[in-house]
């Protein structure tokens, strides 16, 4: 059963210089307890993707050009700003990368989780903090009564990601979103915490974005994956696929970057950058699209494989199978 | 690496820092953030240090290179005595002792070109003459792969893997023999991160450089690195060639820190259809736990601990939250149970560092012993190399 999809978003964002396009073209399917990985370096536009999600990106200078976001049967860009408030942390709740931006430090943690109980469910303010103390025990915080007097900074790394955890849960999302939710801690305390995402999102049939730059978190993580390159996805493949045949030459170079532990090989780096400033694609291809399509591939400059072709242009999103799809003229049928 | 020299030998450093005495009583505190670390440092050797954060590795490498005294201990470098090094002595040691950081934005300063980045070292150490340390910058532009005409341009008019490479020749300016790495990749995205590792890896060898390289990334460390030091609470607890670490690993800790490494494979046991597990099946619809249900599936799964489920599932009724299972409600009251048990241990060791293993909170397997006796170092011969294990379970 199809819980969400994306369809055709594009995202601008406006300077005094240009007008780019962050997320370009994005199409995506999400079933029902399905965990599905976007993953992209630095400024691919993976935060931007969840931000457009929950439309709470920066505007101005971000904003949505096209598109839809169908989440249970209705496009959520059509909502009425009362409306998304109902959906934002009740069907649809997020983890970020750093917790501390999320909480409000003048508040102690219980206050805020019972808080956000009391806006989204019909429970006394007594219910709501028995169940604020379930939830944190449940996100295995030790001392979990004494915890909910304390304050965001008083806790650990560790702990305030359980307290994000434990409020995105708070009332059962549908769909919850996890924007690099371990990249801010230490390794056991991320192997620690990603197995507790793990077992609550079985437990609670969550269905799960998962957003990361790290190919073996997703590795471990995740149903299937989504690569991002510039803001365009490039590969959409089973995470059995895409770690045992990589398609793309960028997800190829990606992984051929990352040392494995104890499989020692030669890493080969990929030369140049990501496409940053001007190279990035302008928002004009909005209003003609052949522009977009004369550019070229987006990845040729870095590309072994590059043919002329592939410079002149771009090529689609072409479907291997019902499940693996690739954005590489190699692929072309 | 056939005649093994040091080039750095490290002897029992400590370093403490005081605590704000408010934090925990009148009396006043320090916290031990190098607890008797000892080690060798051979000549062309690349040597890794991993472990979490706050266990101490940026403090070690700012005591190497003196941005920090040790409290006690000796460090020799090149058969010199330099732990107390006069103010006039340290400049030379500064030229051979280079140290590259994390964030090469926050290490470059914003208003110096790139040319008096680079230059700096030289002017300082007073190295050739004006006309040679111009062509000099230049020249280390290129080497480590930036077009030499950039000299003028400043730090902000470069990407972060282009500011590391600014970094990494400022470091290797003054012809160092040793460069401290401190996360040096970290930041870096990880198509960049590899151009740099094989920048550091050529540099090494074409200059006969020697690393301690330091990393929360293991498998990053274990590409780079002949031998890897573990550490953690301020203590080395094991030093091991960084080949096969998972086969050969010996102390609990890097046993631990090696599980939680996330590999980029397809593991068979992630496949979503094997997930059929018994708590699955037995998922109530309608989000409200039946009790009967519930016993039937205490009894299909065995956990062996022994807390008292009734409460939580009382409240979980009572709070009707929907697809809970008994099963993983009483593992983890379980598991809930040790925690605690652990953070209490974890918390009373912090404040005083008081255990004898820093990992004795956290260890599967600690003994009595391990709370109130520091474990020596145990030798174990390992291929050409050697394993140096500080862990009661080998005395
Ligand atoms: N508030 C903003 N104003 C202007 N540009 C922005 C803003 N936020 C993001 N961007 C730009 O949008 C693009 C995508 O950013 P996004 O934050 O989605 O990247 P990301 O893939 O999440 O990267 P990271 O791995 O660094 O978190 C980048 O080019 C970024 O510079
Ligand atoms: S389309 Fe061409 S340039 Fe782009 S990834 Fe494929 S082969 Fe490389
Ligand atoms: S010394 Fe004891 S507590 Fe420490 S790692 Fe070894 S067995 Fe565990
Ligand atoms: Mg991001």
């Amino acid at each position: 059963m199809t819980l969400l999809s994306i369809k055709n978003l594009s995202c601008s964002i406006t300077s005094k210089k240009e007008k780019i396009l962050p997320l370009y073209d994005i199409n995506l399917t999400l079933s029902k307890n399905e965990t599905l990985a976007i993953v992209g370096e630095s400024g691919s536009g993976k935060s931007l993707l969840c931000l457009s999600l929950l439309q709470i990106l920066p505007s101005p200078p971000i904003s949505i050009e096209t598109g839809e976001i169908i989440f249970k049967g209705q496009n959520l860009l059509n909502l009425k700003d009362k409306e998304l408030q109902k959906i934002r942390g009740k069907e649809i709740s997020m983890i970020f990368q750093e917790p501390m931006t999320a909480l409000n430090p003048v508040f102690t943690i219980g206050e805020q989780i019972v808080e956000m109980l009391l806006t989204h469910e019909n429970i006394s303010k007594k219910d709501a903090l028995d169940k604020a103390e379930y939830l944190f025990e449940r996100v295995k915080i030790p001392f979990a009564k004494k915890r909910l007097e304390a304050y965001p900074h008083e806790l650990s790394g560790g702990m305030r990601q359980r307290v994000m955890i434990a409020m995105a849960l708070s009332c059962n999302p549908l769909l919850l979103l996890a924007d690099e939710p371990t990249t801010a801690l230490d390794l056991t305390t991320q192997a620690e915490i990603l197995t507790l995402i793990k077992e609550l999102k079985e437990a609670y049939e969550t269905t799960m974005l998962l957003v990361s730059h790290d190919l073996g978190l997703v590795a471990q993580y995740a149903d299937n994956i989504a690569v991002l390159y510039a803001g365009e996805f490039v590969e959409k493949a089973p995470a059995r696929e895409l770690f045992s045949a990589p398609k793309h030459p960028y997800t190829q170079a990606l992984l051929a970057t990352i040392p494995i532990l104890d499989k020692p090989k030669n890493l080969t780096a990929i030369k140049g950058h990501i496409p940053q400033g001007n190279e990035r694609l302008s928002a004009d291809i909005l209003k003609s699209p052949e522009l977009y399509l004369q550019r070229g591939c987006n990845f040729a400059p870095r590309c072994t494989y590059a043919l002329k072709k592939c410079f002149d242009e771009t090529p689609p999103l072409f479907s291997l199978n019902a499940q693996e799809q690739v954005r590489c003229w190699l692929h072309e049928k | 690496m056939k005649n093994k020299t040091a080039l750095l030998k490290v002897s029992n450093i400590t370093k403490s820092f005081p605590i704000p005495s408010s934090f925990f009583s009148a009396k006043k505190q320090t916290f031990q953030a190098l607890d008797d670390i000892s080690f060798e440092l051979f000549e062309g050797e690349c040597l890794g240090l991993v472990g979490e954060s706050g266990c101490g590795k940026s403090t070690l490498a700012k005591v190497l290179v003196h941005l920090e005294e040790a409290t006690s201990g000796k460090i020799v470098f090149k058969e010199t005595d330099i732990t107390h090094i006069e103010k006039n002595k340290l400049k030379s040691v500064r030229a051979e002792i280079q140290m590259i950081f994390q964030d090469p934005f926050s290490s470059l300063n914003p208003r110096q070109s790139i040319a008096k980045t680079i230059q700096e070292g030289l002017d300082i150490h007073a190295i050739g003459t004006k006309a040679w340390r111009k062509e000099h910058v230049r020249n280390l532009l290129q080497k480590v792969g930036l077009e030499s005409d950039l000299v003028s341009k400043f730090p902000h008019q470069f990407s972060g893997g282009q500011r590391q490479r600014i970094a990494i020749a400022r470091a290797i300016a003054t012809s160092p023999k040793l460069i401290i790495c401190d996360e040096c990749v970290s930041a870096l995205d990880v198509s960049i991160q590899a151009q740099i590792l094989a920048l550091l890896k050529d540099l090494q060898i074409e200059n006969n450089l020697s690393y301690l390289f330091i990393s929360h990334n293991i498998a990053v460390v274990q590409y780079m690195c002949d031998r890897i030091l573990v550490m953690s609470a301020g203590r080395i607890l094991e030093i091991l060639p960084s080949a096969n670490l998972q086969e050969n690993a010996k102390h609990p800790y890097t046993k631990e820190l090696l599980k939680a490494v996330l590999s980029p494979e397809f593991k068979q046991e992630n496949d979503t259809l094997k997930k059929e597990s018994v708590d699955k099946e037995l998922r109530n619809t309608n989000g409200i736990i039946d009790t009967g249900e519930m016993l039937a599936s205490n009894e299909t799964i065995t956990t062996g601990k022994t807390t008292n489920i009734a409460s939580v599932k009382d409240k979980e009724i009572a709070l009707n939250i929907s697809g809970e299972t008994a099963g993983s409600l009483k593992e983890n009251a379980g598991l809930q149970e040790k925690k605690t048990e652990n953070e209490k241990k974890e918390q009373a060791y912090t404040m005083t560092n008081s255990f004898a293993c820093p990992f004795y909170p956290r260890c599967p397997q600690a003994l009595a012993i391990c709370e109130t006796h520091v474990p020596d170092g145990k030798n174990f011969q390992l291929g050409h190399g050697m394993q140096t294990v500080f862990c009661h379970l080998y005395d």
